[in-house]
């Protein structure tokens, strides 16, 4: 599926996070086929849980070349209402899926700000529109994200910098079926079936996102074919959040 | 060749999405109440009526896209006649409906595409405006109606909400409302507004197999504008 793409991205620099993960590793490949150098910030050599120390360790891996291109795309998920969801667990995902693109931007945007050019694209999640059970702290970690994007795109668009969020919907990625799987085991009662197709069929287009979809929308969102968008939340979704 | 069928398609948006498509290979069929000066296959065609968007559909064979840009624009003043409401949400909501569902008969399964232009508008108000406001809140949610409806087949269906776009309806808009270009360039975030080859930018994108994914939004480009309080 469109594998002569090209974005005009050739010789741009970008930082992708959870570039080895499903989604994350589309878009480095997407960003990479299209002539961009690719920084990646992954597990197990870069942990993005460790948000005191992300700015330094990163600015140390970009050296002083600027980066044009920002992916936060990392995010872990852990299933659970508020009461089974323990602070601490909590604290976790908050840090992971908001503080450090939090950080990150806070590395980036210098740079970006001198050049006066740079796009930075947030992966959030349909959560960020609409509630889901069993997900307290990854929706509301996914709401915040979404929610920075918007702030920090007014903040820097006198600076031609855009920022804008994806919110996928369900992905064909091993997260996914680990998430089905657990959400089967741990709540039978509302989760009975593990199969997959019935999630799919609850999908408008009937089928998960290939990551290759989430990854051509971050190139699009990030080229300068979109110039004039920022501040904006785009669904793939195939039409969940539609419904 | 890849036939895409462009509403609006000789003035403004409309015609930068029938340069674009036409300089990625498309076959192009503009639709305008009447001619004006262009290299595109042209058929004058009143979107509101719904007799004349069937009479020309009746003439296609397959249309692979439809992207409707067909519209007018205008403050209606509630204290005034009807006429201008009528006109309005005849061409900017009724034409949609027309030229849809004419064209949903003879989309591919599994590739056809539609791209409704509607306008920021159609997610926010404007004191003055309530027939385009109107209008265009029903294009975006006609859009996610219809997208729903066509998901089995594989078709997508999505809308564009552009803020200001260079182009001689905003010009004659900023009189309407006297400012200057400068004055609505000042009040969009990224301080500049649209250019019309940045929306045809957008259509081209969501037309890409790739965005396959995509049904049923209303994206704005609008620089940021939607963002502020």
């Amino acid at each position: 599926m469109g594998s002569d793409l090209s974005f005009g991205l050739a010789g741009r620099r970008a930082v992708v996070t959870g570039h080895r993960g499903g989604i994350g590793s589309a878009i480095y490949d997407v960003l990479r086929r299209d002539g961009v150098e690719v920084i990646g910030l992954d597990l197990p050599d870069f942990d993005l849980a460790e948000t005191a120390t992300i700015e330094a360790r990163v600015q140390r891996l970009i050296g002083t070349d600027p980066v044009d291109i920002l992916v936060n795309n990392a995010g872990i998920t852990v299933l659970g209402s508020v009461l089974e969801t323990s602070l601490a667990e909590a604290e976790r995902v908050m840090r992971v899926n908001f503080l450090a693109a939090y950080a990150l931007m806070r590395a980036v945007l210098p740079g970006m700000m001198a050049q006066r050019k740079g796009a930075i694209v947030n992966i959030a999640s349909d959560q960020a529109l609409i509630g889901k059970q069993v997900s307290a702290a990854y929706g509301a970690s996914k709401a915040a994200i979404a929610q920075l994007s918007r702030s920090a795109a007014l903040d820097w668009s006198g600076h031609g910098i855009r920022v804008n969020c994806i919110a996928p919907g369900s992905t064909q990625t091993a997260m996914l079926a680990t998430v089905i799987g657990d959400l089967a085991a741990k709540y039978p009662d509302r989760f009975g079936v593990s199969s997959s197709d019935a999630y799919k069929a609850a999908t408008p287009l009937g089928r998960f996102a290939d990551p290759r979809e989430i990854a051509h929308a971050v190139a699009f969102l990030a080229s300068d074919a979109a110039s004039f968008i920022t501040g904006v939340i785009l669904p793939v979704d195939g039409g969940g959040t539609a419904q | 060749m890849r036939q895409a069928v462009i509403t609006g398609g000789t003035r403004g948006i409309g015609r930068a999405v029938a340069d674009r498509l036409a300089a990625e290979g498309w076959s192009v069929l503009t639709l305008a109440r009447t001619p004006a000066d262009g290299p595109h296959r042209f058929v004058a065609c009143d979107v509101a009526d719904g007799d004349a968007v069937r009479r020309v559909f009746s003439g296609l064979e397959r249309i692979d896209a439809l992207i409707t840009c067909a519209g007018i624009a205008g403050a209606n003043r509630l204290d005034g006649d009807d006429a201008l409401w009528h006109a309005i949400i005849g061409s900017n909501l009724h034409g949609v409906y027309h030229t849809c569902k004419a064209a949903v008969p003879k989309l591919p399964d599994g590739t056809g595409r539609i791209v409704n232009v509607a306008s920021v508008l159609g997610l926010r108000g404007v004191p003055d405006q309530t027939a385009y406001c109107a209008a265009k809140h029903g294009v975006v949610g006609f859009t996610r109606a219809l997208a729903l409806a066509l998901a089995p087949r594989g078709i997508t269906v999505n809308a564009l909400c552009p803020g200001w776009v260079d182009t001689t309806m905003a010009r004659q808009r900023y009189a309407e409302l006297g400012i200057t270009a400068e004055q609505a360039a000042a009040g969009v975030p990224t301080g500049r507004v649209a250019t019309a080859a940045e929306i045809a930018d957008a259509v081209v994108w969501l037309l890409r197999p790739e965005s396959r994914g995509i049904t049923g939004h209303a994206l704005p480009i609008e620089g940021g504008g939607l963002a502020l309080p």
